[in-house]
């Protein structure tokens, strides 16, 4: 275990989270992984797992994985040699190593469950593979690059019974926990707007080995219409499911307009995107992303009539300002019955100087790596051979979302989501 | 006003509680539109929006009420006290730079209540010279409070403390366990020192003063009270406090015991109604000098009854 703080942390943070009714309702992995932390390692199966594509997130996968117990990395699979190479030395030779995923298939009987981190437009035929083979899957957000993939990915897994899960990892970071807690609570109120954003400023490139130009689009599929819907399926994504959740429903219909504004370097994908959202009864989700400036960098502005959420910098601000220090004195002794004086008198206060409300944090500081919670939820529930009830979907509506979103600015018009993709609560994809 | 809020009330279910946070933040929020001067189109606003010697009628009944209490408050108080000092006071709002003599001067000829002239059967004012600069800033707040109070006494309230950002608190009844609500005033120029205990039965505590702590934990100065005599503020370090019956009388006497020279408290405080009244000034190495004045809740003198 590398960081035995951070694990230890978040047990006790998990357990409190998932007495609360709410949380223990709609987010039942919690309570899993609440009752396992809570039993010690609990892990009494060995867990075998697969990679298939360890870039860059399948390498960070991976890591995460080998500090969980129980769990043995048996094969991994990466079609390109140097990263097929580091998949070997990172897991000492002991893993199987492949180079096609579909010989990996052929000994399936050795595997519990696989992780695909490939790009975006090779997640739908090897997860669909995979479970055809009744084999458990992770899949890497965004699930793919099509609502028809998207939606035969979701159909498979409903029909094998077999554990799909994607990796939107702000369901498992406990912030973000909190968070939609106190929400659901009525803390903010109602909810009728989510602002959202992801601003960096870079080019959004990899390195391609010098005399191979031949590699440009596999290293920087994300560059290409066909692999990637660029910033909405790589970033976005992650937000749009956050508002879902948070809202408890998916949009209507989606606006939007991008353009290739600062990056205009052969790529086919925005580097400047904005989308309005419609959801049911007039709530909006506003959503923006460029590369091209870092200033503000992300955030899911959550806004209702008592309060604001910023999940990203773990924060609530009321509406209404808490009392000022000597009144919440005078509530403390009153409540104590303590009979002193209270410090509260003073000068006329003038809104320039007046105290610069900066919220509150939701939970404690420190860096909950929510990817390896991940990892721990998704081992969890392969060992139970179950999948969390809940958790495909909003990856699912996530994945729509975006992809919609994407629709809306290369066609330049309104786009309703499509009943034929409709997956609402307490409903099933047909 | 722009304060804060904060109420506490006892002894009711948490139903009325919410009403009464409800009606009095309407009310207040009412009060605060109703006698703002930054509000465009407010009826304050466009008061010192008219040009002079026009006569201007005054449409609501309670502003015009409030005419009339600052004129009385206007001869009570020496003619310190005084709602249009609007225009002067602007110029001392810039916080390091000093105003030019003369442009104080000039300012000062036109301002004023003693450019104002009323017209008490056509319920109309008008100003004598220069641009009008109405401010109703302490009597609104006296004002605001005393309908807080009106409202807790209509809902057979008993016990209660509601604070405006501190520098005013409005008491009903005692604490719990004591036979007051002990309340003490800040230092401002100390962090964690207070000046003054009060305590509080039915009171309401009004602080003015020239020095505030920012949250930085600085003191800052600050010239919200303009002598319309003088047209400058106060310039040595002052903080008064009031203790009385009536919030409205209360905010005009701090306000007016920023302005006023040790020779004329007893006069001005021979004409109002107070429990108690601490004006504390600072000199420099923040020594403080203390001056307390009782009165015991006497009949005044000079008033049958
Ligand atoms: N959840 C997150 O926060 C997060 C963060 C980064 C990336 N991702 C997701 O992870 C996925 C991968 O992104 P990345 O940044 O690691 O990209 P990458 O290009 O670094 O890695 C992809 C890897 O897959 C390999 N690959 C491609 N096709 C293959 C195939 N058919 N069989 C085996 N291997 C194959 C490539 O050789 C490469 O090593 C994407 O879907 C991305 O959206 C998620």
């Amino acid at each position: 275990m590398k960081d035995e703080r951070t694990r230890r942390q978040f047990i006790r943070d998990v357990s409190l989270l998932s007495s609360s009714a709410v949380l223990g309702a709609s987010m039942p992995w919690l309570k899993a992984m609440a009752g396992e932390t809570q039993a010690g390692n609990g892990a009494s199966d060995r867990v075998r797992l697969g990679f298939v594509g360890v870039g860059d997130r399948g390498r960070a996968l991976l890591l995460n994985c080998q500090q969980l117990e129980n769990v043995e990395i048996a094969a991994v699979c990466d079609n390109y040699e140097p990263h097929y190479q580091r998949a070997v030395e990172l897991t000492n030779g002991k893993a199987k190593a492949f180079y096609d995923y579909r010989k990996m298939l052929d000994e399936a009987d050795k595997l519990d469950a696989v992780i695909i981190a490939t790009p975006l437009h090779e997640h739908a035929h090897i997860t669909i593979d995979f479970l055809n083979s009744g084999i458990h899957v992770f899949c890497e957000k965004s699930m793919a690059r099509t609502l028809e993939d998207s939606k035969a990915m979701t159909l498979t897994a409903n029909r094998t019974g077999k554990i799909l899960q994607i990796g939107h990892q702000r369901m498992f970071n406990p912030a973000y926990l909190k968070a939609y807690e106190r929400a659901a609570s009525g803390e903010i109120g109602q909810i009728t707007q989510i602002r959202a954003y992801w601003h960096r400023n870079n080019d959004w490139r990899r390195p391609v080995p010098k005399g191979r130009p031949e590699l440009e689009r596999k290293i920087n599929w994300r560059m290409y219409d066909e692999y990637s819907a660029g910033l909405m399926t790589e970033l976005a994504s992650h937000q749009i499911q956050v508002a879902n959740w948070f809202l408890g429903e998916t949009p209507t219909r989606v606006m939007g307009s991008g353009s290739i504004c600062f990056w205009k370097d052969g790529r086919e994908v925005y580097d400047n995107v904005a989308c309005v959202y419609d959801y049911p009864k007039g709530v909006k989700v506003i959503y923006d992303s460029v590369i091209s400036n870092r200033k503000y960098g992300l955030e899911e502005q959550i806004m209702g009539h008592l309060g604001t959420i910023e999940p990203e910098v773990r924060k609530i601000y009321s509406e209404n300002p808490p009392p000022a220090p000597g009144f919440l004195q005078l509530i403390n002794n009153l409540e104590k019955d303590i009979f002193e004086t209270i410090p509260i008198g003073g000068a006329s206060w003038v809104p320039e100087t007046a105290v610069q409300y900066k919220g509150e944090y939701l939970v404690e500081d420190y860096q909950y790596d929510d990817t390896l919670l991940e990892m721990e939820g998704f081992v969890l529930a392969v060992r139970n051979g179950r999948p969390y009830p809940g958790l495909l979907r909003e990856g699912y509506n996530a994945t729509v979302a975006v992809l919609l979103g994407l629709q809306a600015m290369q066609e330049n018009r309104i786009i309703e989501w499509p009943e034929e993709y409709a997956w609402k609560k307490n409903t099933e994809l047909v | 006003m722009g304060t804060r809020l904060d109420m506490l009330i006892l002894g009711q279910s948490p139903q009325v509680c919410e009403m009464l946070f409800h009606e009095i933040n309407h009310e207040v929020e009412r009060i605060e539109i109703l006698f703002s001067r930054f509000r465009e189109n407010g009826q304050v606003w466009e008061i010192n929006q008219q040009r002079h010697a026009r006569w201007i009628k005054i449409d609501s009944e309670e502003l015009w009420q409030a005419f009339l209490t600052c004129r009385e408050y206007h001869a009570t108080t020496q003619g310190i006290f005084d709602i249009n000092m609007g225009e002067v006071s602007a110029l001392w709002k810039g916080e390091k730079e000093t105003p030019l003599e003369n442009e104080v001067a000039e300012r000062l000829r036109s301002s004023g209540m003693k450019q104002m002239e009323y017209d008490e059967i056509g319920q109309r004012i008008r100003f004598l010279s220069g641009k009008p600069g109405i401010d109703f800033g302490a009597y609104g707040k006296g004002y605001a409070l005393a309908k807080v109070r009106e409202i807790l006494i209509a809902h057979q309230v008993t016990q209660a403390v509601i604070n405006f950002g501190d520098s005013s608190i409005l008491t009903l009844g005692k604490h719990p366990s004591g036979e007051y609500w002990p309340m003490s005033v800040r230092n401002p120029m100390k962090p964690g020192d207070i000046l003054h205990e009060f305590n509080m039965k039915n009171h309401s505590l009004t602080t003015s003063s020239n020095r505030l702590l920012a949250d930085d934990g600085w003191s800052r100065k600050f010239h919200h009270v303009i002598h319309p005599v003088t047209g400058k503020p106060v310039s040595e370090g002052k903080s008064v406090s009031v203790l009385s019956k009536s919030p409205l009388d209360g905010e005009v006497l701090s306000t007016a015991f920023m302005l006023l020279s040790p020779e004329q408290y007893a006069v001005v405080l021979n004409e109002f109604e107070y429990d108690e009244v601490v004006v504390v000034t600072f000199s420099s190495g923040a020594s403080i000098q203390k001056k307390q004045f009782l009165c015991n809740n006497q009949t005044k003198p000079n008033q049958s009854l």
